[in-house]
């Protein structure tokens, strides 16, 4: 790697450190560690191929897309359950609806196993679409809708407060047209 | 709650977390590349040296024999190089050298540590050894320097008639040894103890068990053990794993690639493979091991074998039938093997196809008492910039060969005084800022090899 190339790599990592963690949190359940490595594993790989890649950015986040897919897979279900506290910054329920509500979803989020977090994060932060998250993580769209479906319904039965669907089907995002860049 | 509702609750939730210190720390993008370095540099030196070196020699020098016939296009070999530096150490005898920055660190019988300018070739430091008769270890290895500090070997009881081995972190810097901490056994190779990110993997207490050290301190901070299986220690990514292989018949023929916790030491297993196998290296991502497929009794004898290929992530194992053991170093998803009377045999890590094989053109002598045994060439040391594979024999021959084609691309010569046979030892190769340093005996030098223009 030249000098130049050094040099863009240290601003990016500079730059977007805390964007990616935070994606790495979400993703690995807010442990802190895992997190941690699954940044600086797609930094590394990234870092092999940096003067061909155009978008770095992008092409980190889909590397920790697929990172976080493989080590779903290779976990056992026990450990599929567990995981650290997700958001602990979700403040106090303090009677108001909103405050609450966060409370209840972070909580009901913070429950779901990886893959099914790890869905719901690709779809409602990442804000991409089903094919575009299919596209991501090498699976079809129709395992992307039901994954999400499930994920759904699932942090449903851990939040009752939520209730039950209004409509059962439409609850993901049905638009596959993507939605803009992620913030 | 609505699907409405509930789409804006979770990208409500989502959106407004934040992890608590978000920001970079310190130098995390030098952290990063050091890391990949470390990554490379176990995939080019691998972690085959020792035991082509002894272990697998017979295997080797028969597996892979002849050429595939299919040969590179000629292309212009340059002869041309700059010797830097050469500089004989003190000492009569040297077992293995390693690199850091700015310096090249050896061990050997009369010393634990030595510390060689990379730039100019003079010895800067040194630490004698207790007992300067102690046994050596030819084909063993440096554990490596992390933070200013060489991990190295040296005798637990000098002097004594079984002195056993202590693992020793020696201060660069002050020159005083930190810490020791014996070891199981007399093995010094690259399985003995290994460095992962948060620590050292000492073959200790026992040869069934590891512990992991405090690389500041020496402190167990956790250790592991396990029965039925011989385990070699190796660092991938940072992460300590076990490559276990039966120790016995009697054991479950299984061999496991198991993972351990860096912070606890918990185990986990990520795949395991029927019948014994033989640690090969690792290929980004992925595991080699190579294991017998025609009946042979033990991996020194010569046949059909199995390259198995252990995808970490995911535990997806894939197995390929290959006409001998492909022992030898990794680059970039190249196995390079050493073949039948001085050849490198080229491999596809992928799928274990045989990519090139090429005569080295290297002196390797016959040791006369003992005609089936012969000199070694080193492993190779490859330049991934550069795309080429070297190689050094123990009369000071250099050869470069393109990695992808096999292709000789570079001839060097280093003069060194003249030795009597030592079968079976290979001197020590490395890459060193787009040039190599190399070791035979007790010479050293750094040598930058002059490559033709691409496309000549």
């Amino acid at each position: 790697m030249d000098p130049q190339d050094h040099e863009r790599f240290r601003d990016f990592v500079d730059a977007r450190w805390s964007a990616l963690l935070r994606l790495a949190n979400l993703l690995t359940g807010g442990d802190r560690h895992e997190a941690e490595d699954l940044v600086q594993i797609a930094l590394m790989k990234a870092l092999g191929r940096w003067r061909h890649i155009d978008d770095p950015e992008g092409y980190v986040r889909k590397v920790m897309y697929r990172q976080q897919i493989s080590r779903w897979r290779l976990r056992r279900p026990h450990r599929e359950a567990t995981f650290a506290a997700l958001p602990e910054d979700l403040g106090v329920a303090d009677g108001t609806s909103a405050a609450d509500l966060r409370i209840t979803v972070g909580q009901a989020l913070a429950q779901l196993t990886p893959r099914q977090r790890t869905m719901l994060v690709l779809r409602y932060f990442e804000d991409l679409s089903e094919t575009e998250v299919a596209s991501a993580l090498g699976c079809s769209v129709g395992t992307v809708r039901s994954t999400t479906h499930r994920s759904l319904a699932r942090l449903r039965s851990l939040a009752p407060e939520l209730g039950a669907p209004a409509q059962a089907v439409a609850a993901a995002p049905s638009s596959n047209i993507p939605k803009g860049a992620h913030t | 709650m609505n699907a409405d509702q509930l789409d804006r609750a979770i990208r409500d939730v989502l959106h407004t977390w934040t992890p608590d210190n978000p920001s970079a720390p310190a130098d995390i993008a030098g952290r990063i590349v050091r890391r990949r370095r470390r990554r490379i540099l176990v995939r080019a030196t691998g972690a085959a040296l020792g035991l082509t070196g002894i272990a697998f020699g017979a295997a080797l020098a028969t597996g892979a024999g002849g050429d595939n016939g299919a040969q590179p296009p000629a292309s212009r070999v340059s002869k041309q190089s700059n010797l830097l530096w050469q500089t004989t150490m003190p000492g009569k005898s040297w077992d293995a050298c390693t690199t850091g920055p700015g310096a090249v660190y050896c061990r050997g019988v009369e010393y634990d540590g030595i510390g060689v300018n990379a730039r100019t070739g003079k010895v800067t430091w040194q630490q004698k050894a207790k007992d300067v008769n102690g046994g050596s270890s030819p084909a063993g290895s440096l554990p490596g320097i992390r933070d200013k500090v060489l991990y190295t070997y040296a005798d637990h009881a000098p002097g004594a008639p079984r002195a056993g081995t202590d693992l020793v972190a020696l201060d660069i810097g002050s020159r005083q040894v930190l810490w020791k901490h014996e070891l199981a056994d007399d093995s010094r190779n690259q399985a003995s103890a290994v460095l992962f990110d948060g620590g050292i993997l000492a073959n200790s207490p026992t040869f069934k068990s590891v512990a992991a050290l405090d690389d500041r301190t020496g402190r167990t901070l956790w250790t592991y053990s396990w029965k039925k299986a011989d385990c070699d220690r190796v660092a991938i990514g940072g992460v300590p794993y076990l490559m276990c292989s039966p120790d016995s018949e009697k054991a479950p023929q299984r061999s496991a690639i198991v993972r351990l916790d860096p912070a606890t030491g918990k185990p986990r297993t990520v795949a395991t493979v029927n019948g014994p196998t033989a640690y090969i290296g690792t290929d980004g991502d992925a595991v080699l091991l190579g294991g017998m497929a025609g009946g042979q009794r033990s991996f020194r004898d010569s046949g059909p074998a199995t390259l198995t290929r252990v995808d970490l992530s995911s535990g997806k194992v894939s197995q390929y039938p290959l006409d001998g053991l492909p022992m030898g170093v990794i680059a970039d998803g190249i196995i390079l093997a050493s073949g039948r009377n001085s050849s490198a045999v080229a491999y596809s890590a992928n799928n274990g196809k045989r990519l090139w094989s090429r005569d080295l053109g290297l002196k390797l002598r016959k040791d006369s008492r003992e005609p089936t045994m012969r000199e070694l060439a080193s492993a190779a040391a490859v330049d991934l910039d550069s795309r080429v594979a070297y190689y050094l024999d123990p009369s000071g021959h250099l050869v470069g060969l393109d990695l992808d084609s096999g292709a000789m691309r570079w001839r060097g010569r280093v003069q060194v005084p003249k030795s009597p046979v030592e079968a079976g030892i290979a001197p020590e190769l490395m890459v060193y800022d787009h040039g190599l340093i190399g070791q035979i005996g007790g010479e050293l030098f750094r040598i930058k090899p002059v490559l033709p223009k691409t496309g000549s």
